[in-house]
């Protein structure tokens, strides 16, 4: 046989839905846009056909050449009429088999066990006929084994009853089966004279029936197999399958085919009761076309069956003897096509629901309202003790929630306290501690409730009376629960309500009755701390401001910044700045800043004594990184406003030449940028930072190496953003990044960036004497490369002293004093001086060098 | 049980011998830089983690650094008279009969006409070149400028003539047409996954497309059919390295964490983290804690992860972690704050530490030793409270620490000092070392050695004072290290190495 795959996937559900009209077809597809193919290795099908109604057995085994690991939906449409009534796939050497479970559950399940890159399986009913498994994980390269079970009533026609089995719809050009093997056992019927088959097989035969059985390697199917069973001509042919399943009444599944058309027929069995009959209004028959009806029936033994319609040729009647037997076989494929038809009728209303669960729970078929769920054996495990766990958490907090309320002795508490300590001990859970968690979040949140109650001017209600009560209750006797921890959470309101304030006051329409209302609430709240509470509002206060004044400076940078920046916007942004700046400090240095830029002559000490308090309270409350990066950033901004007025007076005035005060602009962006606008690239994570709307369709960066970075929204920052790295062998030198933005409506922006690859340490002059004449002092100088960051002086007597900047540019200097030990001797310093790259050099003078001097 | 590992002997041989080769190396080969392909019907692909060739079989043969590339990260391929020459950043090799032979002298350079250029290829004898916003074709040297086509696309990533149609690729978006006088979108149903190509080639029996980070993809039969290689991480560039629940946990540089698992490896993205930028991993209570780029903190209790889980710290961005088993210690600017499992002590007021990055710390018996970007390193004795300082006046040769680990001694390893080394009394520099950039420590199990993973390299340290270089990782960029019980995995900037340590049994 040629070779030849057995592979079939289609792209959307559409497609499945319109190509498979009759018969099974499988599909499987990976989950996500992009499908991969999953090739079918092995076909093993075992079916039997006993009357008119067929089960059949598949096992298929697919391959998953990708190189992916992947969740793959198995997409099974089974042929009308049919009802799958088994799932189950190998996980390893373990054959897990599907159970139902209610839809939310089984979805909650799968989705808590695939969080954990586990392996379970969700089928779904998704329509009439159509079955979804979704498996996961299906490894790279490895094989998928399922398992499938469908029952069904056969069509008929007037010489008999044909089964088919979808073969070829599900195999492609090139590729075989490795294995197939395929068994049809059809079991003696007194109405069947002869069974045939498309693909010429033997057909063997003995007292049990027929069997058509073929199997082969490397198969290709060129068409599907149909297995035809001739049947006597008759004027009504019944095929009746009726069975017991394990209760005493039985189910049964009848077939009759009249040689005439008959409308509104009915059907009669005397000899055995019948109930639970579906459908319960009988179609139209056409002739030699079966009606098929579903029941259940009590007893056992010959009947009758009559059929009465009317045809065209008047009132016709038919009957025919049957036989229901007393045997018992065990999930039969009649109790599942009843099931099935009863679960159908039930669903039309969604007030059945529960019945519907009960009925698919019960026939283990799946239904509108259940899924069937496959897990291994481990992850049951693991899930159930998962689920003790969880339990063991809720149980923590019902107790606590008893306890808190006073109800620690109750029975109802006894109860779930025996309960909880049984559920820890098996999942080796620490019961006092999780016990102890869980009340004093109670306590807690009770606590904090209280002193809502407190600030709202409620204390003295009843409600909060009976919670202090019961506070004071089960804080006796719990140390956890003592006031020491809880210390804070009134100072904590205060800081709470201190910003809410904050917030309203500065809010550009504030509501007086608020403001009224949260000033009450401090004051009732400084009534209950008894302590001073001053400092707590003023720091929230200042945080507020602070968070705020952060976020419109940013705003403002970046407008600044934008060669398109809206002048407009950046003046109220200063405006605002200015705002939050008075409330800050004061107006004093609002007013000398703008009388500094008006001028540019403004007073330059009071700038200074200004800045140097600014600093000194940033310093306190955001640290000192930030404080020195605000006050670089506000240099930067100062002298960069100041040029622009001068510029901007220039041209106005035509009075003089505006190319040098261009030049110094640019020379000013070049030579400082605001610290957050650097690439750290030694330090920290190096970042391409850059402003675009959140809405851009892409932003990306072209680094100088070609390499395309996709830059990514970052919602804290309101930025799109990029890592990068610099490999060791990159050459010192300035490279530049291109960034393009594609906007929403498909423009295209390019942005470019630079940044620098400095690996030469810096160098410098230095200089160490002693200025007083006891030898006492020693004042140490030095003059450095521009980019000199720091310096730091180590002296022989171990000490390591960090030098100031002097007024001068790349001047640094510090005086310090000297140990008696070594005031007579002369005595060589070390000056280690490190770039803003972290590059560095050690430069040592000798102090006898300078005193000969 | 597992047998005790003969780790002496082991370092003995890594020591002298310098042909050492580690035994199995992972890149990544997802990243596509350039394709091309050789008149047998070969395809080759140039990737940030090796070399592929696809036989005209169908065989797939991948080359790395150890198949004597001179790098594993290669950003172009050429073919002159069916020789194919590759080029890496620092240097050009050529495969000559079935061997890579790497070219004394600078390496080639990608021809380019200026930075601005993202593409180029010759058209129906015009020459075309692709710039970050048009199309530029050159008729009778005349250039024609045209616009780029509309769509999400954000440049013209590759070119590929066909017949009297030309092929762009726009990065994002997916494959446009240009007859010449319009641009169409090809109806090739490309998969989205495929769309940010980087390159592109016909090889007569396919069109294979080259993307940014999922690999190959081949158009054939109207389908197209994704190859990427088996038992490969979604990316190699490592920064920080820990094995937990028996599986390899690997930060990367931007695509979160890549697992090396019994079953093989598995990605966790930002879909999980906070970030897809990990930088520190350690185990305290038996969860997970990834420290990112960002400051912030995830921790994975093995089934659950669970994000920012120190945004409550006062200073906000972890700077550090560690743990002694008892404590996670995360260090944030000017201090630390410490977690017993239930709560959190912080430790941010001490005076002489303000103002200063806190980039390592180290939990001793009674002393924690604290190292800060720019004024060395500091120990602090748990029991006074004293703090003392260790700098250049001490010895040290840098003050930015990058790196603690005990190993006999206390050892720093620094930004650009090299590793300093603290007998009980004084620091000492280590002469091999001078000037380097210490990424990583990792203390064997003698007591006395220690591998050290440096910017230039991978070296060893025995009896605490012989430092010999692995010769099998001269030049590689070690930015991690992880030894376990049965060998060391050494994570570079360019591949992660796994060398095995040799069993006494």
């Amino acid at each position: 046989m040629s070779a030849r795959y057995f592979r079939s996937f289609v792209f959307i559900l559409l497609a499945i839905l319109v190509s498979s009209s009759a018969f099974s077809s499988i599909l499987l597809k990976p989950k996500g846009s992009d499908s991969f193919r999953l090739l079918a290795k092995s076909v093993i099908g075992n079916v039997e056909i006993c009357q008119q109604v067929a089960t059949t057995d598949l096992n298929l085994v697919f391959h998953n050449e990708s190189q992916q690991r992947m969740e793959a939906d198995f997409i099974y449409t089974v042929p009308p009429g049919s009802v799958v009534t088994h799932f189950a796939y190998w996980y390893g050497n373990e054959k897990v088999v599907a159970r139902v479970v209610e839809k939310e559950r089984a979805a909650q399940i799968y989705q808590h066990i695939t969080s954990r890159m586990r392996d379970p399986a969700l089928i779904e009913l998704v329509g009439k006929n159509l079955f979804r498994a979704r498996i996961f994980p299906i490894m790279p390269n490895a094989d998928l084994k399922i398992e499938i079970i469908y029952a069904q009533t056969l069509q008929s026609d007037k010489d008999g009853v044909t089964y088919k089995l979808l073969l070829s719809d599900t195999c492609e050009n090139s590729n075989a089966l490795s294995q197939i093997d395929i068994n049809v056992r059809i079991r003696a019927d007194r109405n069947i004279v002869g069974v045939s088959n498309n693909i010429g097989i033997p057909v063997a035969r003995d007292e049990k029936g027929w069997k058509v059985a073929f199997s082969g390697q490397n198969y290709r199917p060129q068409k599907d197999m149909t297995v035809r069973m001739k049947s006597k001509r008759k004027t009504l042919r019944t095929n009746l399958y009726a069975a017991r399943s394990g209760g005493s009444d039985g189910f049964f599944t009848l077939a009759v085919t009249p040689d005439h058309s008959l409308i509104s027929p009915k059907i009669h069995i005397t000899g055995v009761q019948t109930y639970s009959v579906f459908p319960s209004i009988l179609p139209n028959i056409k002739a030699d076309r079966a009606l098929v009806i579903y029941g259940r029936y009590k007893g056992s033994g010959n009947s009758t069956v009559t059929l009465v319609g009317s045809s065209p040729d008047g009132k016709l009647t038919y009957r025919d003897s049957i036989f229901f037997g007393s045997k018992s076989e065990a999930n039969n494929p009649a109790t599942k096509l009843w099931a099935a038809k009863q679960i159908e009728e039930l669903s039309k209303n969604k007030k059945n629901q529960y019945a519907v669960i009960k009925l698919s729970t019960r026939y283990t078929i799946p239904s509108a309202f259940t899924s069937w769920l496959a897990i291994p054996q481990e992850e049951r495990k693991r899930y159930a003790q998962e689920m003790k766990q969880a339990e063991v958490s809720v149980l923590a907090k019902r107790l606590a929630y008893l306890i808190v309320n006073g109800k620690e002795y109750t029975a109802q508490a006894k109860a779930m306290k025996d309960k909880y300590l049984s559920l820890c001990k098996s999942t080796g859970r620490n019961s006092k501690y999780e016990l102890e968690s869980s009340t004093f979040r109670e306590y807690w949140s009770l606590y904090n409730q209280l002193i809502d109650m407190i600030a709202t001017g409620r204390s003295g209600s009843v409600q909060a009376q009976e919670i202090e009560r019961l506070l004071h209750n089960v804080a006796k006797n719990r140390r956890y629960l003592q006031s020491k921890y809880f210390g804070n959470v009134l100072e904590d309101k205060v800081r709470d309500v201190a910003t809410q304030l904050a917030a309203e006051q500065l809010s550009e329409k504030p509501n007086a009755q608020h403001i009224k209302s949260l000033q009450k609430q401090l004051v009732r709240l400084d009534r209950k701390i008894k302590k001073d509470t001053t400092q707590i509002k003023i720091r929230a206060k200042k945080a507020y401001i602070t968070s705020q004044q952060d976020k419109i400076f940013y705003q403002a940078t970046v407008e600044i910044n934008d060669s398109r920046g809206d002048q407009k916007r950046i003046d109220q942004l200063r405006a605002k700045l200015r705002d939050l700046d008075s409330h800050y400090q004061s107006l004093d240095y609002t007013q000398a800043y703008d009388e500094y830029i008006r001028n540019s002559m403004g007073d330059h000490k009071r700038i200074d004594q200004l800045r140097a308090k600014m600093r000194d309270l940033n310093s306190h409350y955001q640290g000192p990184e930030y404080a020195q990066e605000y006050d670089e950033y506000f240099e930067w901004t100062l002298e960069y406003d100041v040029i622009v007025r001068k510029y901007q007076n220039a041209y106005n005035s035509n009075s003089i030449d505006t190319n040098e005060l261009r030049k110094q602009l640019e020379k000013h962006n070049k030579s400082r940028k605001p610290s957050w606008e650097k690439f750290r690239y030694r330090g920290g994570d190096p970042l391409i930072s850059i402003e675009a709307p959140v809405d851009a369709q892409q932003v990306i960066a072209l680094m100088p190496d070609g390499e395309v970075k996709p830059l990514l929204y970052n919602t804290s920052s309101g930025k799109w953003e990029a890592q990068f790295d610099i490999p060791a062998y990159a050459k010192e030198s300035t490279y530049t990044v291109q960034v393009i933005i594609v906007l929403k409506d498909g423009t295209r922006k390019v942005v470019k960036i630079t940044y620098s690859v400095d690996i030469t340490p810096p160098n410098g002059i230095a200089s160490a004497k002693m200025v007083n004449t006891d030898g006492s002092i020693l004042r140490l100088e030095l003059e450095a490369d521009p980019d000199t960051a720091r310096v730091a002086v180590i002296l022989p007597w171990q000490k390591r002293v960090e030098m100031k900047p002097s007024d001068t540019p790349n001047k640094f200097f510090t005086t310090v004093p000297v140990p008696k030990d070594y005031a007579d001797n002369s005595f060589a310093v070390t000056f280690i001086l490190t770039d803003n790259a972290h590059n560095r050099t050690s430069v040592t003078v000798d102090t006898s060098a300078e005193k000969a001097q | 049980m597992i047998p005790r590992l003969w780790v002496l002997g082991c370092l003995a041989l890594i020591c002298s011998c310098t042909q050492v080769k580690a035994t199995d190396i992972y890149t990544s080969t997802r990243q596509i830089t350039s394709l091309a392909s050789t008149s047998d019907g070969s395809l080759w692909a140039a990737t940030r983690g090796g070399i592929l060739q696809r036989k005209p079989d169908g065989t797939w043969c991948k080359f790395t650094r150890m198949d004597g590339l001179p790098s594993n990260e290669i950003i172009g391929i050429t073919i002159d008279n069916d020789i194919v020459t590759v080029i890496s950043p620092e240097a050009t090799a050529r495969f000559i009969k079935g061997r890579w032979c790497v070219d004394t002298g600078p390496p080639k350079q990608i021809s380019k006409a200026d930075n601005t250029q993202t593409a180029s290829a010759v058209w129906l004898g015009r020459e075309c070149v692709a710039t970050l916003t048009e199309l530029r074709i050159k008729e009778k040297d005349k250039w024609r400028n045209v616009a780029l086509p509309p769509g999400r696309g954000s440049h013209i990533s590759a070119l590929l003539p066909r017949g009297d149609h030309l092929w762009s690729a726009m990065f994002g978006d997916g494959i446009w047409d240009y007859s010449g006088k319009s641009w169409s979108r090809l109806d090739i149903a490309l998969p989205r996954a495929a769309r940010e190509i980087t390159c592109m080639v016909d090889t007569g029996s396919s069109i294979w497309v080259g993307t940014r980070r999922e690999g190959l993809w081949q158009y054939v039969g109207k389908r197209w059919i994704q190859a990427l290689m088996p038992d490969e991480p979604y990316d190699h560039n490592c920064q920080s390295m820990i094995t937990y629940n028996g599986d390899l946990y690997v930060s990367t540089l931007e695509d979160g964490l890549v697992v090396k698992t019994s079953k093989g490896w598995i990605r966790y993205s930002d879909t999980a983290l906070s970030l897809n930028a990990p930088r520190q991993m350690v185990i305290f209570g038996n969860c997970l804690y990834v420290r990112h780029g960002n400051g912030k903190v995830d921790r994975f209790d093995g089934s659950t992860w669970f994000r920012d889980i120190c945004a409550n710290l006062p200073r906000k961005q972890a700077s550090a972690l560690t743990s002694d088993g008892s404590r996670l210690y995360v260090a944030q600017w000017g201090g630390w704050s410490e977690f017993d499992g239930r709560s959190w002590k912080h430790n941010l007021k001490v005076p002489e530490l303000q103002g200063y990055a806190i980039t390592a710390l180290m939990p001793g018996k009674d002393q924690l030793w604290i190292g800060t970007q720019g004024r060395g390193l500091a120990e602090l004795d748990t029991i006074t409270g004293k703090l003392t300082w260790y700098d250049e006046s001490n010895g040290m040769p840098d003050d930015w620490i990058k790196v603690i680990a005990q190993s006999g001694n206390l050892h720093a390893g620094t930004f650009v000092g090299g590793l300093a080394t603290w007998n009980g009394t004084k620091w000492s520099a280590a002469k091999e070392l001078s000037g380097m950039e210490i990424t990583a420590l990792a203390p064997d199990t003698t007591g006395k050695g220690m591998f050290i993973g440096t910017r230039n390299g991978l070296f060893h340290m025995q009896d605490n004072a012989d430092i010999m270089p692995v010769s099998s990782f001269t030049g590689s960029e070690v930015q991690a290290l992880q030894l376990t019980d049965r060998e060391l995995w050494i994570g570079t900037r360019t591949g992660i190495y796994m060398m095995p340590l040799l069993s006494k049994d």
